[in-house]
Formats: C-alpha cells, structure tokens, sequence
C-alpha cells in the first residue's frame, strides 16, 4: 500500500472513531510530533504537554486533512508546529510579532490594516523569494524558519558542520535581504 | 534593518508560506543518513565493468557507507558496529584500491581471494549491522519492527558471499544477477521503512563535513594510486658493462654454415655458444620490423632460431631488435608459446634465461632477462576454461640507450622420432602509458582479450613452423 492510501485508510480511521484507530495513531506519529516540537520547546514537560494537545488537536480535526493536498504527516507537522508556538505565546515567551496562525488574515489585531496589507506583500516576496533558492537551501531555510530547528541540529542531520551551516544560512539571509530589498521599508 | 530584524522578518513569512512551499514533507532525522547506508551498500557491492566504474564506484560507496553510518553512530549498539565496520571497511577498500596500482595483488591471486573474501563479509556484517540497528530504532519509537527488507539484504549477501567462497562461474552467475537486483529492491525498500520510526533517530554531530571526507578521501586515494602506478611503472634494469665475445671461433664459423643468423650469433655469449656443441642443424625465422608504419611496435623485428643438438636436444633462441629505440621505456612482454602439437618435451629444470644489450656512449651494456614457465587459462561462458602453456618474460628497456636488442634461450627434448612439423608462436607487447590502472604486466592485459592495435599495449605476434629430424624426410 502506498503511502497515500496509508494515509487515507488511518485518516478514514480516525475519522470513523475506529476501534484502535487512536492507538495506531499515536504509535505511528509520536515520534514525528516530539520531533517537530522539540525544537521549539526545551522544557520535557512543555514538551509532553504540548504533544497531547497536538495529537488531541490531530484527532478532533482530522476530517479536515485532504490526502489530495498533501500528506498526513505534513499536515501533523503543522499542527505540532503550531501547538508548540501557540505554547510559547501562552507562556509570554514569543515574539509579538508573529501572526497567531498561518492564516495571514487572522494577524496580530493589534496591527491595523496597513501592517496587515504590508505583512501580506511581504510574504507574497518572501514566497517567491523562497521558491526561488535551490532545493538544498529551501531545506535549510524552513528548518530554521518554520521549524525553528538549531543549528546543531540542522548540522547533525544533514552532515555538516555547525560552521558548515551558518555559513549557508549567512548567504541565503544575504540573497532574500537582496531579494527582498524592494519590498519593505524599515 | 538590522539583521535581528531580518530574521524576525523571516520567522514571520515562513509562518504564512503556503502548503506547495514547505513542502510535502517535513524534515526528518534520517533519511540522508539511510540513503549514505543504502547507496554505500549498493555501490560496493554491484560490479559493472565498463568505463573503470569497477574501481569508482566502490571506493565511492564505501565512503558513503562511512558517512551513513557515521550520523547514527550514537544511536544504539549495532548501529556503532556499524560505523566501526565501515570505518574498517574503507579502510580495506582504500588499502585494495592502492594495492590494485601496484605488482603485489596483480601477480598474486592469493592475495586478491584474500582480500576480495574479506571485502564480501565486511558487507555481510554491515548489513547485518544495519538490520539489527534498524530494528533497535523501531523498538525506541514504540513500533513493531518493519526490518524485512534489511533482513532480505542480510540474506542476499549471505548467499553472494557463499557464491563468492565456491568462486561460482558459468551459469550460477544467473543466480548472482537475480540476488543483485533483490538486493537493489531490498536496500530502496530499506530507505523508506523508517517514515514514521525514523524520527526518533538523533544523529551524532560530525567535526567534518561530508563533502570535505568526501574530497579528501578521494583525493588521497587518487594521489596514492597515481604515485604507486609510478613507482612500478618499470622493472629493475640490473645494468653492467659488457664485451662482445669472440670465443669458440670454429663453433661459431660452424653455425654460420649451417645458417645461424650473424647478428644473433654476434651477440651470444662464449658460454651460450659452447651448449650448442654438437649443433646438427640450424632453422632461423625471421620477422621483419615494418618503420614505415606510425607505432613504435613495428620498429621491432624478430628471429626465431632452432638448433637441433645431439640426443634429441633442441635449443631455440628468440631475439629480438629495436630498429629505433623507442621513446616509452616502461613494460615488456615476451611470451613464447613453444610446444605446438606436443612437438617438444620441455626442460622444466632449465628455465628460459637471455640478456637485453644496449649501447650507451660507445659503451655496450647488458642485462640479465629471466622467464617463466606459466599455465593460462582463457575462460568461455559456454565451453568454460581452457589452458595453454608458455614461456614468459617481464622485463624493461633501458632507460637511456641505443641499438637496443636482446634475447631468450630455452632447451627441450624431441618428443618423436622421425621428421615432424609444428608450430610454435612468440608475442611481444610494449607498454606506452604508465597510467593504467589497475596494474598489470604487458602479458596479463593481451591475456584478457588479445589487440595488436591496442593503444597502451600494442602488440606483435610472430607465428613460425619447425621441422625436426628434416635429414629423416629427405631419406624417405
């Protein structure tokens, strides 16, 4: 059975209620779900905590995951993703800047329409901007942006050194500020 | 905008970069590592025999399998074994790698076995490394353990490396093609059974990056082969100055007569002449040199001589004569296959012996040349091996030097009474490129699949026929 269909028949589980089907679930994706949140909380009983809340959040609303759009464990990813931020913000511990969710529309209410019209060309460049670099730094740049992974980490899983990846990281940063340049004022 | 802000900025737009762009994956702990492992395995294990990628990629492989393994070192117990094996591993494939440019594994096949048997359980032991790791990794993440592939593998080396012990040819090599291509199927599915599980794998920091181990370890080897293939890109000329002799004048005058070659016999010594005492008749081949033809081979021009003596001794001398010395003074190969038709019983306590002779500065030089008496085998895919005898010389030209000649000498015993006719046939090959890996003599390379107009081997054969006892054809 490919992966898809893997994903279909443990989705259409969950979404059943199936008897086991929770079980199957939390063996399978565990170690996906502490390994995106990991980096963002440091703290084994935020951690532990937050991994409940995903697979809670997973199990609610899995009849929203399309397998046509992409694959479960894309779809656990962000969820895990954002129940580790959405922890951090709770706390008091994370930039108020950040958008609350994904969904640019439901930005900072603090920010008026202009920050939000701003914000949203900004992520229009950026996306481009991100397209745009080679399939090896695209890696790189999400590990460290979107899953908030260290650079040890990165490092050790993609076989370089800590200074290996900073350097990358310094030249992809100089080529979106390039890139980007016209697209935002200070 | 400062660079902190910059960065703020990227948090930010990442967090609304659509689906298509963060991709359809996220990152994972695993796979770079699995596919150095399973690439590596692959790599050292299947032969394809075009374009030097025999030697490639295996040296490629067994790094990547280093690298591999390397990452998940610290994982658990048989994932370490399996870094150390595979530090060994490379190792070995290294120390294969340079022993292939040089004498010592060429013309030893017990070293090769050796070694070749060593490479083949390495294998065995790192796929079994690998399927044991793998299955601690599925227990740390609280699966069942889905190792049927890496156990597959396991089992295809195991039948490969028995294959391998019984040196099976012919048709169970079907057999060995089938077992690669599972093995093929096994380590891709190998790559892909830890989708889920792989995420409790935690990789080990490296000092090194993979490109620097990569560069370096090649580049090191590649140095080491080319300065080994240097090294021995010649034999030992054991040079010493030398006299034209004159000695046994009426035994000289003798052969004359019965028509030895003046120019061969100018250059035996006293001694050599005096073992033809008693010489009843004298049969001389000759080849010419062709120097109106570009490669340097054809400067080359030959005599076959055959002395019958009493009780049935027969001795023969082949010399040979550079009309121009040639410019590459590498490897010579002389091979005299002399027994056509079991014409002859061959002396196996003498063996073949004779000198090269050079002029340098008015000065004549000489040098001893020594052979051997060897057994080939030629193999068929469908009629399997079959074997020859010859005689065979390995030797250099002098580095400096002109009129550059030399020749071989054996004896043997008439094997009928009565006049016969048979054939025999002498090979030269001289080598133009000290660039040839892996290292093989002159003879070895023509021995593969025989090419006069082989560009770093090109090569000369002389075919002649011997009549022996001819007084008896002409009583009859």
């Amino acid at each position: 059975m490919g992966r898809r269909d893997e994903d279909r028949r443990l989705a259409s589980r969950m979404a059943r209620r199936a008897a086991g089907a929770l079980e199957e679930f939390q063996t399978a994706y565990t170690p996906l779900l502490r390994y995106i949140i990991a980096p963002i909380l440091h703290d084994q009983r935020d951690q532990e905590e937050c991994l409940a809340d995903a697979i809670h959040r997973a199990w609610v609303s899995i009849e929203r995951f399309n397998p046509n759009r992409g694959s479960l464990a894309a779809w656990l990813a962000a969820i895990a993703r954002n129940a580790a931020l959405n922890r951090l913000r709770e706390q008091g511990r994370y930039p108020q800047w950040e958008p609350l969710d994904d969904h640019p529309h439901l930005s900072d209410p603090a920010q008026g329409p202009e920050e939000v019209l701003l914000t949203a060309e900004l992520a229009q460049a950026l996306r481009r901007a991100v397209d745009g670099l080679s399939p090896w730094d695209r890696n790189l740049f999400l590990r460290k942006y979107y899953y908030y992974q260290s650079t040890a980490q990165m490092a050790a899983e993609l076989g370089l050194t800590v200074r290996g990846v900073e350097g990358r990281l310094y030249r992809i940063r100089k080529r979106l500020q390039k890139e980007l340049r016209g697209d935002w004022h200070d | 905008m400062t660079d902190r802000s910059f960065d703020q900025l990227l948090y930010q737009g990442a967090a609304q970069l659509p689906p298509q762009t963060v991709g359809q994956d996220p990152p994972d702990p695993w796979r770079k590592a699995l596919w150095r492992v399973c690439w590596g395995l692959a790599l050292t294990t299947i032969t394809l025999n075009f374009l030097d990628l025999q030697y490639i990629l295996p040296a490629l492989g067994s790094v990547l399998l280093y690298l591999g393994f390397r990452a998940l070192r610290r994982e658990n117990g048989w994932l370490r074994m399996g870094y150390g094996l595979s530090a060994l591993f490379l190792l070995l494939r290294g120390v294969i790698t340079i022993l292939n440019a040089t004498p010592l594994v060429s013309t030893s096949s017990g070293w090769g076995y050796v070694l070749g048997m060593a490479v083949w359980l390495c294998n065995l032991l790192l796929a079994i490394a690998l399927w044991q790791g793998l299955k601690e990794v599925f227990r740390k993440a609280g699966q069942k353990p889905k190792t049927g592939a890496a156990g597959g593998t396991v089992l295809c080396y195991l039948f490969l490396f028995l294959l391998a012990l019984v040196s099976a040819q012919g048709l169970l090599l079907w057999p060995i093609v089938l077992l690669w291509i599972g093995l093929l199927i096994g380590l891709f599915r190998v790559s892909r059974s830890l989708d889920q599980a792989g995420y409790a794998i935690s990789p080990a920091p490296v000092r090194f990056s993979e490109q620097r181990v990569i560069l370096v370890w090649l580049g090191l080897l590649l140095a080491a082969v080319l300065a080994c293939l240097f090294l021995f890109r010649r034999y030992p000329v054991e040079a010493s100055p030398a006299q034209v002799e004159t000695g046994q004048e009426e035994l000289r005058q003798k052969l004359l007569v019965l028509g030895f070659p003046e120019e061969v016999l100018s250059d035996l010594t006293d001694g050599e002449v005096a073992l033809l005492e008693g010489a009843q008749t004298v049969d001389a081949e000759s080849f010419a040199s062709r120097p109106e033809l570009p490669d340097e081979i054809e400067q080359l021009s030959m005599r076959f001589v055959q002395v019958e003596l009493p009780q049935d001794r027969v001795r023969y001398f082949l010399w040979f004569s550079w009309e121009e010395a040639p410019d590459h003074r590498l490897q010579e190969g002389l091979e005299i296959q002399p027994n056509g038709q079991n014409a002859l019983t061959m002396n196996y306590d003498m063996l073949p012996s004779g000198r090269l002779l050079w002029e340098e500065e008015g000065q004549l030089y000489q040098a001893p040349i020594s052979g051997t008496y060897e057994g080939h085998t030629q193999n068929s895919i469908f009629f399997g091996p079959s074997t020859y005898n010859s005689f065979a010389f390995h030797f250099s030209l002098p580095a400096r030097g002109e009129r550059i000649r030399g020749y071989v000498s054996y004896e043997a015993y008439d094997a009928y009474s009565g006049w016969h006719i048979f054939n025999a046939i002498a090979n030269y090959v001289h080598q133009e490129s000290w660039l040839v890996y892996p290292w093989e003599t002159p003879l070895q390379h023509q021995w593969r699949n025989w090419n006069n107009t082989d560009e770093v081997f090109p090569a000369r054969q002389f075919l002649t026929m011997f009549t022996l006892n001819k007084d008896d054809m002409e009583t009859e």
